[in-house]
């Protein structure tokens, strides 16, 4: 009697573990540190699935070979024996599925998102190819032309990215710029290449993240094959705040960053709640003084650094400097100088997005991909602290955030391409030029 | 006629939601003309996490007056402003706080208004909207002076570069900077006043010159009643109806210009009776050229072959670019692949290709989600003379025989009728 009781207690779990998969799900797993890093948001009934096989390499580690890892990425998927580009091509066209490849400073990737009744066979057919290549140097001229028709190499983001990377560290490699040309790609050597899919690009760097509907049995399996490499781990980078550049630009974008640490479930709600709070009140204020358009508040997530960034492109028509208006509305948000109605508002519409986010098989993988070194930010407990948020406790999370001493600022401006003639002051207070 | 039209397209539709019994979704696809003259497309799945609605004018920047461009998107910009029941304001933050989004956008061609919220607080907030844009107050004075700055700031930052469509619309109309006309400059923008916005709204925003598309997590019965209830454009008569946008091409297009790196844009004109056929050869053009300019020649990375309708003008184009030094040969090897169309016919793992992609593809529309709204926009978007908005394409399109591809070739591939748009760097 008492073992069967068991048994039936036993069955909720059995059937949890076969059958539907809970919301915010999130399955972490590693073979073996030799192994890549498995992430499953298993999402039963979704039309689609999505993997992303993210590598943590980037421009950063070129060593000078500008577009080394573009073309890195090329040559898994073209000059490489162990997959047919051209039957990936084909079946890809055939199955109305996309592949898209990621360049960024830190990591880079590839992006395949499919109906989930093609998803198993494109996904091993895939990290076949990416994990063991082997390289196929006579295709490498081709892979090269390949890699500088990419239309474009950066997004937005990557650029944001970029530039407060270059604020925050002296480190060369931090300003490794996309590749601008297409000759650099087309000069780079078959050994180079080879040495970097064999270092930075083995299975040991690589995190594989799967969402939606898929066979997870069989991506593990497909996974366990591949191991080995050197580790070549993504340090955070330790920053002195806060710091305020002026920097060239055709039109003016005021930029502030508030670098985070979320190790939390309630500061990544707070992260989620106050971005949507300072986005509103941005577009309330600068388009009351009809300057603001696509302003934006929102977190920047990446290997290295964290941040809520705000973005402002707009300039005032009588050259007035928006900065210390857009400071306003952050120091008022840090101090809790926020109403009840405007909490609710941004509380409401960011657990409303995050419920939504988690139905979408693409979001919800493009989003641990991006948090891979912050696993805080996305989870069941992230809706729950979400749910439970007060005004209060978001003060009381933002508040070291907000603070101005920890403050990156970067003012782009046309008036830094060509700075007048700095004037001071001489002792007698009358002004002079400085020669 | 306008309900037989209706009842051809809900029969479709109940065909293929029987052929799919056993497939998770199958939307009810519903296409009529209200009494008033307004369309009504309805594309429900009530499973569906969100739902959407468009509100589609068939006008845009094509119809702003000389000497005044930046009319329709100044227009369009106010319409936010809200009504004297809606304010603007109050409305975009409700939306914001029920996790959706309101947008609109205008083109040449039409003013396209779009809603997109999770399916359970859908119903208020499209009522609202259409209120909105239905009886907007269109303010005068330092509000419309403010909106005049933000369309300052929004010209200086999001519209630097012409764009492929306007090139190519260009090429075909002989327009003079499309893309430039659409936002204006300072100086015609100064001169738009609040009575010119109030006569291109009573001109333009008439029942039988738009279209409402609703997707998602809403019933046709839940969409009428909107209407009904929130819809506020007085019944057109038919002397205010606006003459469609359309105008005949003269064939053949050739353009060649001077840029940075090379586009071509290749292609027939090809009868509106004909769309599902040119839709199944786009395909087979598509699957084509990406063997051989970027599988076989590493020459394009991005192409795109599609069937569209510009200016009542329906065509097959293909679009292709490239920075390669052997861009050159581009519009060499694209012609090759159209004129090898007649002479070789789909080969047995060409037309299962075709056919899987035709049925994903048809599957992602059944999603009746935001990306399907707006391709339904699209279409209501086109210039028409009295026929409903052409959903043809939510179904996957059959594959031709042999006979018939070597038809449509012989018929539609003719050099009288070609347009072939090039730009690259040894050019001009």
């Amino acid at each position: 009697m008492k073992s069967r009781q068991r048994c039936w207690a036993l069955l909720p779990l059995l059937w949890a573990g076969i059958s539907v998969a809970a919301p915010f799900e999130v399955l972490r797993s590693q073979e073996s540190s030799e192994h890549p890093r498995l992430v499953l948001a298993p999402r039963e009934g979704a039309r689609t699935a999505t993997l992303v096989v993210l590598f943590s390499t980037g421009r950063f580690d070129e060593g000078g070979d500008t577009g080394l890892t573009r073309l890195s990425q090329h040559a898994l998927l073209e000059a490489n024996l162990r997959g047919d580009y051209g039957k990936l091509t084909r079946e890809l066209f055939g199955a109305d599925a996309s592949l898209e490849l990621f360049t960024g400073l830190r990591q880079s990737g590839f992006v395949l998102e499919s109906n989930s009744g093609d998803f198993d066979r494109l996904a091993r057919q895939l990290l076949e190819t990416l994990l063991a290549p082997k390289l196929i140097p006579s295709r490498l001229e081709a892979t090269a032309e390949r890699t500088t028709q990419d239309p474009g190499l950066t997004s937005s983001e990557d650029f944001l990215e970029t530039r407060l990377a270059i604020a925050l560290s002296d480190d060369p490699r931090y300003a490794a710029a996309p590749p601008g040309n297409p000759s650099s790609a087309q000069s780079i050597s078959p050994e180079t290449v080879e040495r970097h899919l064999a270092g930075a690009f083995s299975p040991r760097n690589a995190t594989v993240i799967a969402a939606g509907t898929f066979d997870a049995v069989a991506l593990r399996r497909t996974l366990a094959r591949f191991k080995g490499g050197i580790p070549s781990p993504v340090a955070r980078l330790q920053i002195q705040l806060p710091v305020k550049r002026q920097l060239p630009a055709h039109s003016d974008v005021n930029v502030l960053a508030f670098p985070v640490k979320l190790t939390t479930a309630s500061e990544s709600a707070a992260l989620r709640v106050v971005g949507p709070m300072l986005r509103r009140r941005m577009e309330q204020r600068f388009r009351t003084m009809g300057v603001g358009y696509a302003q934006d508040a929102s977190p920047l997530l990446t290997p290295w650094m964290d941040a809520l960034v705000l973005t402002l492109p707009a300039s005032d028509p009588s050259a007035l400097d928006l900065g210390p208006y857009l400071l306003q509305e952050v120091a008022e948000v840090r101090e809790g100088r926020v109403t009840a109605d405007e909490f609710a508002a941004a509380q409401g519409a960011a657990l409303t997005r995050l419920r939504l986010e988690d139905q979408h098989p693409r979001a919800v993988a493009l989003t641990l991909a991006g948090s891979l070194q912050t696993p805080a930010w996305y989870s069941a407990e992230v809706e729950h602290s979400l749910s439970s948020l007060s005004p209060e406790g978001l003060a009381r999370l933002v508040e070291p955030w907000l603070r101005e001493d920890r403050l990156v600022h970067l003012l782009f401006s046309p008036r830094a391409l060509s700075p007048p003639p700095r004037k001071t002051f001489n002792n007698a207070g009358t002004r002079s030029r400085r020669r | 006629m306008s309900s037989l039209r209706s009842w051809l397209l809900l029969c479709c539709a109940l065909g293929s939601t029987l052929a799919l019994a056993a497939a998770p979704i199958a939307p009810l696809f519903h296409a009529e003309l209200l009494q008033d003259g307004t369309e009504l497309v309805v594309l429900s799945r009530p499973e569906s996490a969100t739902a959407s609605l468009r509100l589609v004018v068939r006008s845009g920047s094509s119809r702003d007056p000389s000497g005044k461009e930046g009319l329709a998107h100044l227009l369009e910009h106010l319409v936010f402003q809200g009504s004297q029941d809606v304010p603007g304001k109050t409305l975009r933050a409700s939306i914001d706080t029920a996790g959706g989004t309101l947008n609109a956008f205008t083109s040449a061609r039409s003013t396209v208004y779009a809603l997109d919220t999770p399916g359970t607080g859908f119903l208020p907030l499209a009522r609202d909207v259409l209120r909105m844009v239905t009886s907007p107050t269109l303010p005068g004075g330092k509000r419309l002076e403010r909106e005049l700055g933000i369309i300052t700031t929004e010209g200086r930052y999001h519209f630097s570069r012409q764009s492929l469509a306007s090139q190519v619309e260009e090429a075909m109309f002989q327009d003079i900077t499309l893309e430039g006309a659409l936002i204006g400059t300072p100086a015609t923008r100064a001169r738009i006043t609040r009575e010119d916005l109030q006569e291109y709204y009573a001109r333009n925003y008439v029942t039988s010159n738009v279209s409402l598309v609703f997707t998602g997590a809403v019933s046709v019965e839940q969409a009428r009643a909107l209407v009904e209830e929130a819809y506020r454009l007085p019944p057109a008569l038919p002397e205010e109806a606006v003459a469609p946008a359309m105008q005949s091409a003269q064939y053949p297009v050739v353009q060649q210009t001077r840029a940075h790196v090379t586009f071509v844009t290749l292609g027939y004109p090809v009868p509106r009776e004909e769309r599902a056929t040119c839709r199944a050869v786009a395909s087979l053009l598509q699957l084509r050229l990406l063997q051989q300019v970027h599988v076989e020649e590493p020459i394009v990375s991005a192409m795109r072959v599609l069937c569209l309708n510009l200016r009542g003008n329906d065509l097959l184009l293909a679009f292709a670019y490239t920075r390669s030094i052997e861009g050159s040969r581009l519009p060499y090897l694209m012609q090759e692949t159209f004129d090898a169309l007649a002479k070789k016919p789909p080969s047995a793992a060409e037309r299962k290709l075709l056919e899987k992609r035709g049925q994903r593809t048809s599957e992602r529309w059944r999603e009746a989600g935001p990306e399907v709204a707006d391709a339904v926009a699209s279409q209501a978007a086109e210039p028409r003379l009295e026929s409903l908005t052409d959903l043809g394409f939510l179904q996957p399109p059959p594959i031709p025989t042999s006979a018939q591809l070597k038809d449509f070739a012989r018929r539609h591939f003719v050099e009288e009728q070609a347009v072939r748009i090039t730009s690259s760097p040894l050019e001009g």
